[in-house]
């Protein structure tokens, strides 16, 4: 069917959902025009009305069925953010409604949500709704390369609506100012194939593996006798707090403190011993550690991936 | 008033006599109280707007240091120069001092230095609320920056959203401060726009009629009436969000009923006719400028009052353009997408009509014109990504990065700060006497205009790439890195710049050649009048009867019949600017300035306690019977 056809026959049904692509029909064009001349960002192979159509069908509006539910925690960066964790649910839908429906348990299943900290998984080729909420200060979600930033604000739900069409690893951020550490409130954006996407989230619904070798042992002790689960969860140990970033999977991680550091031995160690030099104004306190110890606990943080 | 060429005859001299005696006399009435007592307790809209003036351009230079700061720190990646809250005091600081301390009250400083004498009059009206404005708005700018000096400058931005203005994520006191410096500033420029608009309307010279009126009271009209209507917005705004903070209401806690984009709301509503509050004026800046020195008159005359009034109207039409990322329904959002693209049509009416009269004139390229072609060049090119960011799909991509900051550099000093400093240029004769120097001049505007497009053109770039605003850093390696070195170095022409323009306004202060009443050859009634006026404005008032008086051998004679040992103006007419009635105006009195220092230890007291509200506003009262106190023997004023 022609795109004009499909855009046609869906403005008719779903006036109301895409009014805004019915106004500006072409407005999306020169963003994408720009980019290209530009050569700045990789976008989605199309961009505007047709790329909706899909996302507006019958099934999908009447039903938001989602196959699964992201939430994507900022890692307490911002002194403003005390009070609460930025969540950024993710609900990732499937443009085709007969495959929807037999994941459509997910959504009301917690023990099948993947909880992460500022990284955000997607499968390429398929519309991901991201709903926005947000429980302390006002944020924005952007990711330059995805799409445009939709704004997460207290006491609303907002809706980001991506499809991404290429793989590969995109930078995301925070575009509204938020507070102390607002430019490093960073989001590293995987975009895998439908595998690899089913692999990772199948990884990331495991608990944590026991500690196998001794160092790691003694770090895991050291790990439960200081002050590190009185904030962090590690799935599988006795550690269940909520309120820093949980740390399941923290290996499997590519960056530390929103972006601020790149994930190794070496910056977890340097970050350990003193977060407020690496990023002033971060929730993470300086707990105090021995040398020894502190090896230790890193040890045991590296095999969490 | 002295006519040009008279012959020398017996009766021309008799004359000439008989007006030197009467400006004795005026001046004797219209005179401030020597020395100090003088100077605290003048009512004299010269004298206040001089003050208004200077003090403006003090903030200005303080917060382009503050900018400097910034670029500085910007200069490279992951710089550790200045830390994140010195940063984010540094950029709420700089916006906020350019924003309520410098670009509206500069506009109207001008305003109330020019106005009465453009408009032949000899005052502005209420003389004593000008004062009472100057002085509140001078213990505002005074305790914001004493209170940033202490480490307690604002930290949530020049916008300060909530909740991160709120008192759950901005505590102690620095949120406070700015509010309350809201409340000053919004004082002193709601007085104004009243005397702006009373002395625009009743107090033109008879004559003037409002067909024949310089453009620039034309755009002072709209822009004081703007003024009514958008500041009301931010003050209630800001009252909240004091209330919020002080005694603990909810009107921006959602978790209690509240709404955040309430604010967003109120803010903008204010926050986008803000922008043409400032840029309007400078439109008639512009006009003035464009007609001397084009040596004709403003081509379009009609087209440019209409494409005046349209932006008055279409701007309360577009703060949506700043939330369209907030989640608000899609089509409310392409309402004000066009609203925002509409604005456009006005402000390019304008543009061509400039481009020719210039061109169908006799252009003399004196620096005051080379800042409106600056003007001209800069502010479409800002008007140009202000279309395109009206769009709502790439509005999303834009919104919160280095290109809005680009965008609105370009509409801001382009459309405002080129023709200020070209006014500057234009009547600094009129001002002080004496001219500014040219060739400094032309340095001074090569080397802004340099400066400027050298700053701010790489952000458009570093915005597409992606870097947000407000950052206090950026990592390396996302190809930002050599654009911002490049918005550094250009941002330190720009303060090369400014230097040179202090140095000029100081050296021509001494040693400037003298001006003479009329310099430029220019149209308008203020050149009509000695350069400085006397404290009077005019011996005689001026009849008018062309929109170019001083144009036409017959444009302009003079009234007599005024009182000379009392404050007199006469009354006009708001549409034809017949007389009407004459009006006794106050004199000067120590009063506003002690409302206004009452005012001010009120508002700050309310920073810290509620019952500085209620025990404040006693002396406030007195004050205030104080100034209103009839004089006896004499009308009330």
């Amino acid at each position: 069917m022609h795109p004009l056809q499909v855009f046609e026959e869906h403005r008719q049904r779903f006036a109301g959902e895409c009014l805004q692509r019915l106004v500006l029909p072409g407005a999306d064009l020169p963003l994408e025009q720009l980019h290209r001349l530009l050569m700045l960002h990789p976008l989605p192979a199309h961009v505007g009305f047709v790329e909706v159509v899909p996302v507006a069908s019958g099934e999908f509006v009447g039903d938001r069925a989602a196959l699964f539910i992201q939430r994507v925690r900022h890692g307490k960066a911002c002194r403003a953010c005390r009070r609460g964790e930025l969540r950024v649910r993710i609900g990732v839908v499937n443009d085709h409604a007969l495959a929807e429906r037999t994941h459509a348990g997910d959504a009301s299943d917690p023990s099948r949500s993947v909880v992460t900290a500022n990284e955000l998984h997607l499968p390429v080729g398929r519309v991901a709704e991201i709903e926005l909420q947000t429980l302390d200060v006002i944020h924005s979600l952007w990711i330059p390369g995805l799409s445009g930033k939709q704004d997460l604000v207290p006491g609303r739900t907002n809706h980001l609506r991506v499809t991404p069409r290429r793989t590969g690893r995109l930078r995301g951020q925070c575009a509204e100012f938020c507070g102390l550490q607002h430019a490093w409130m960073a989001l590293d954006v995987r975009i895998d194939d439908e595998a690899g996407f089913a692999a990772w989230r199948e990884h990331q619904l495991r608990d944590a593996a026991p500690p196998a070798s001794d160092d790691a042992r003694a770090g895991a002790a050291a790990f439960a006798a200081v002050a590190c689960p009185l904030c962090h969860a590690i799935r599988g140990s006795t550690a269940a707090a909520r309120t820093g970033p949980d740390l399941t999977h923290l290996a499997s991680r590519s960056t530390l403190a929103a972006g601020a550091l790149p994930f190794s031995r070496a910056t977890l160690l340097a970050w350990l011993a003193d977060p407020q030099r690496h990023k002033p104004g971060a929730h993470m306190p300086r707990v105090p550690l021995d040398e020894a110890r502190r090896e230790r606990i890193v040890d045991y943080l590296m095999t969490l991936d | 008033m002295p006519t040009r060429g008279a012959p020398p005859s017996d009766e021309a001299r008799v004359q000439a006599d008989r007006l030197a005696a009467l400006e004795r006399r005026l001046d004797a009435t219209w005179r401030d109280r020597p020395g100090l007592a003088g100077w605290f307790t003048t009512v004299d809209h010269k004298r206040i707007g001089r003050r208004y003036i200077v003090t403006a351009f003090v903030f200005f230079v303080l917060g382009g240091a503050l900018a400097l700061a910034m670029r500085l720190q910007l200069a490279r990646p992951e710089s550790g120069l200045i830390g994140p809250d010195c940063y984010n005091q540094l950029f709420s600081m700089h916006g906020s001092s350019m924003m309520f301390l410098f670009a509206v009250p500069v506009m109207e400083a001008m305003a109330v230095y020019l106005v009465p004498l453009m408009a032949g009059t000899r005052n502005i009206a209420f003389p004593r609320l000008n004062a009472y404005s100057y002085w509140v708005y001078l213990l505002g700018g005074v305790m914001i920056y004493v209170a940033f000096a202490l480490d307690a400058g604002p930290e949530a931005g020049w916008f300060s959203y909530v909740p991160l203005a709120s008192p759950a994520f901005s505590p102690g006191k620095r949120t406070d401060f700015w509010a309350q410096m809201i409340t000053f500033t919004e004082v002193s420029a709601l007085a104004i726009a009243v005397e702006l608009v009373a002395t625009i309307l009743k107090l033109r010279a008879p004559g003037m009629s409002l067909a024949r009126m310089p453009l620039f009271l034309w755009s002072m009209l709209v822009t004081a009436f703007m003024i009514l209507f958008a500041m009301p917005a931010v003050m209630l705004a800001s009252s909240f969000l004091i209330s919020d903070r002080l005694v603990g209401t909810q009107f921006f806690n959602a978790a209690e009923g509240g709404d955040a984009l309430l604010w967003q709301h109120l803010f903008w509503f204010f926050g986008h006719p803000e922008v043409y509050i400032i840029f309007l004026p400078a439109l008639g800046m512009v006009s003035a400028i464009t007609a001397t020195f084009s040596r004709r008159p403003v081509f379009g005359y009609p087209y440019m009052v209409l494409a005046l009034v349209a932006t008055g109207f279409f701007a309360f039409g577009l703060w949506v353009h700043h939330m369209f990322a907030t989640g608000l329904p899609h089509l409310g959002n392409s309402f004000y997408t066009v609203a925002s693209m509409m604005i456009a049509l006005p402000s390019g009416v304008q543009i061509f009509c400039w481009i020719a009269t210039i061109g169908s004139g006799r252009p003399r390229f004196a620096t005051p014109l080379l800042f409106v072609l600056g003007f001209i060049a800069t502010f479409v090119l800002g008007g140009l990504t202000g279309v395109m960011a009206a769009s709502v799909p790439l509005d999303l991509q834009l919104h919160d990065t280095y290109f809005i900051v680009a965008h609105f550099h370009y509409v801001l000093i382009g459309g405002a700060v080129f023709p200020l400093l070209g006014a500057v240029y234009y009547w600094f004769p009129k001002i002080t006497g004496r001219r500014l120097d040219e060739r400094l001049g032309h340095w001074n505007f090569w080397l802004f205009f340099t400066g400027f497009h050298v700053t701010f053109f790489p952000m458009h770039v570093v915005g597409l790439l992606g870097m947000p605003r407000r950052v206090y850093t950026y990592p390396a390696g996302l190809g930002w890195e050599p654009w911002n070195l490049l918005s550094t170095a250009g941002a330190m022409l720009i303060g090369v710049s400014v230097v040179l323009f202090a140095a000029n306004v100081l050296r021509s202060l001494r040693r400037g050649v003298p001006a003479g009443d009329d310099p430029w050859g220019a149209p308008d009634l203020e050149w009509a009048t000695s350069s400085p006026p006397p404290a009077f404005n005019f011996a005689l008032i001026p009849a008018v009867r062309s929109s170019e008086p001083l144009w036409h051998a017959d444009g302009l004679s003079g009234y007599a019949g005024l009182a000379d040992d009392e404050r007199e103006v006469v009354l006009t007419t708001a549409v034809e600017a017949e007389p009407r009635v004459r009006w006794r105006m106050p004199g000067p009195s120590p009063w506003p300035l002690f409302a206004a220092l009452a005012t001010g230890v009120m508002f700050m007291w309310s920073v810290f306690s509620p019952w500085g509200v209620v025990w404040g506003s006693i002396p406030v009262a007195i004050a205030l019977t104080a100034w209103f106190w009839p004089e006896p023997g004499k009308a009330s004023p």
